[in-house]
């Protein structure tokens, strides 16, 4: 049971409306209020827009979310998350309609699992993750921290996927199949090879990007 | 102007062979950066020429091999980049930093080489030079130094720039439908940008032709005159490499990243280096940041690009460096593809008939850069 009758979801563009409105059915009876935070030329965010909070934060058992796109490998995402914990928000994870998540799997804050996704079990989810609408995840799965899974994914059982990665839409990765940190995997097909650590596979681009080096 | 190069020069495959021949190989080439061959075992492979070459690092020293065994002929690295000894994965031959076969498993038991063929067993090695963090090699030719191919202040300018580049650094190679002269004639010309940029890069920095009297009277000359000799011909050469600043940015964006990083300069302005015959080097971000643009030559119509971006050095690690690298590598991707469509679709058009390029006075440096090219393709003098 949701503990708060107020919830803030900061954010921008269609995902702060769609996080609003899947809050709204989670908690039918509590005031959902929505704060567009917006970037200038240097990426910096407005923070001024969460001025709207005033007196009705944490200290007024308001929690928060942070719903935005995975700008910048969820770094952004993460920033606003972090932002919100240093004004003592709790930020719960959500969990649309219809998403089968297993008993025994837990999900750290700001994570989000969307509508139909499943979920098996003996997974561990990292805080910060996104798992898009129907995405299913096999038992033993593994998500770092800030990943972010575009709906419809599928991951095999075992599999693992690191922190700030991406996975994009029309991907499926074979059972026990790992993709390291900081990684894109956005070239639709079945995976059956580890895809190492901050590597990019771009339909944009002929060859993988890769980075070396530290 | 007319241009001296006919069509075939950009799609002929026999043109093509004779180049390779006549001016890449006898020329010092850009083959990576020293950043990603800091350790012992890193090692690049590249194909230069038809030619694949590992550089490897041998204990802090750097070594450019064929990168073939000398046993059955398989390339001893098959990574583009990594850490691994020189071991060749058929027969577990090792190599040390002479090339030479370090490691023969039961060379006396069943190979049973004779004193004077094992003593034979070296590997093809080329000549390297490194100036600050680019590697370069020389794949055949006469001896030259690489102060008589690149002016010596333009030396320091690539090392004090090079030296800012940061050890973390992002790659990849794109395939381009085109020769690789249509790049650097694209990259000399300051006038495309107002069109084929307008809506990018051009928005913040107003790229202007530079119409310097006295260096078109030069080039003008040189485009007339040709060159007589091997002397004259060097000289000329080295005039083809410059860089530096480049034009002032309309505007310069402030991003968190930037208090990570030792910027190289600092002034906001765009630097950018010609190196010729295939390296371009360039920042668009006033000093925070560079791109390294090495473009390979496949065949006359084809050039592969291995982009590399880095940022200034950083004054400490930080989490999001890769994910600042990435961005890099798609904001550049837009003003690239820019380009790319141009000469890709110039390089369709391109057939036996095609009338020769027109050139105006703003395109003298490409106009003295073609005479030299035609004169070192006919014989005039030899590299």
């Amino acid at each position: 049971m949701e503990p708060s009758s107020y919830k803030w979801i900061v954010g921008s563009g269609p995902l702060l409306a769609a996080a609003a409105a899947a809050w709204g059915e989670r908690m039918p009876h509590a005031s959902i209020g929505t704060i567009e935070v917006s970037q200038d030329a240097g990426f910096a965010f407005d923070l001024g827009a969460l001025d709207r909070i005033n007196s009705l934060g944490p200290d007024a058992g308001a929690s928060a979310f942070v719903a935005i796109g995975s700008q910048f490998m969820n770094f952004r995402r993460f920033e606003l998350m972090a932002l919100l914990k240093e004004r003592g928000f709790k930020l719960p994870a959500l969990v649309c309609r219809g998403a089968l998540v297993a008993a025994d799997v837990s999900l750290p804050e700001n994570s989000w699992v969307g509508a139909g996704a499943i979920l098996g079990a003996g997974s561990r989810i990292g805080y910060n993750t996104f798992i898009g609408a129907g995405v299913i995840a096999g038992e033993a799965c593994v998500l770092g921290n800030s990943v972010w899974l575009e709906a419809g994914v599928q991951l095999g059982r075992g599999s693992k996927v690191g922190a700030n990665t991406i996975i994009g839409r029309g991907v499926i990765l074979e059972d026990g199949i790992e993709v390291g940190k900081g990684s894109v995997v956005d070239i639709p097909g079945r995976y059956a090879r580890e895809v190492p650590a901050r590597t990019f596979l771009n339909p944009d681009f002929d060859e993988p990007v890769v980075v070396v080096g530290a | 102007m007319r241009s001296r190069l006919p069509a075939a020069a950009y799609t002929d495959e026999n043109w093509f062979a004779r180049e390779r021949e006549l001016l890449f190989k006898p020329l010092w080439q850009f083959v990576g950066l020293r950043t990603m061959l800091r350790k012992h075992n890193d090692f690049i492979t590249r194909r230069l020429c038809g030619m694949p070459l590992v550089v490897q690092n041998f204990n802090g020293e750097l070594r450019a091999f064929e990168n073939l065994c000398l046993h059955r002929q398989k390339p001893l690295q098959t990574a583009s980049h990594g850490n691994r000894p020189l071991v060749c994965g058929y027969h577990g031959w090792g190599y040390d930093v002479a090339g030479t076969p370090s490691n023969i498993p039961f060379e006396r038991e069943i190979y049973r080489f004779a004193v004077d063929e094992l003593q034979d067993l070296k590997l093809r090695m080329f000549p390297l030079e490194i100036v600050g963090n680019l590697v370069f090699v020389k794949l055949s030719g006469q001896d030259m130094a690489l102060s008589e191919q690149f002016d010596g202040a333009f030396l320091d300018s690539l090392a004090e720039v090079s030296n800012a580049f940061d050890d973390e650094t992002i790659l990849t190679t794109l395939k381009l439908e085109c020769n690789w002269k249509l790049i650097y004639e694209n990259l000399r010309d300051a006038h495309h940008p107002r069109y084929v940029h307008s809506q990018s890069i051009y928005k913040n920095v107003k790229f202007a032709v530079a119409m310097d009297e006295h260096a078109i009277a030069a080039s003008k000359n040189l485009a007339e005159s040709g060159c007589l000799d091997r002397d004259s011909a060097m000289r000329a050469l080295r005039s083809f490499s410059n860089g530096g600043l480049n034009e002032a940015m309309g505007s310069m964006p402030s991003y968190s990243w930037h208090r990570n990083v030792e910027r190289f300069g600092s002034l906001d302005w765009y630097y950018n280096w010609l190196t010729f015959p295939n390296l371009h080097l360039a920042s668009g971000s006033g000093g925070y940041s560079f791109i390294i643009e090495h473009h390979v030559p496949v065949s006359a119509g084809r050039t592969d690009l291995i982009v590399h971006y880095a940022t200034a050095r950083k004054r400490n690690r930080y989490a999001t460096s890769s994910a600042v690298l990435y961005e890099h590598m798609l904001g550049g991707m837009r003003v690239l593809r820019e380009d790319f469509r141009i000469m890709e679709e110039i390089q369709a058009g391109l057939h036996a008939e095609a009338p020769a390029a027109r050139l105006g006075d703003f395109e003298h440096a490409s106009a003295g850069i073609e005479r030299w090219y035609a004169d070192a393709m006919d014989g005039t003098f030899k590299l």
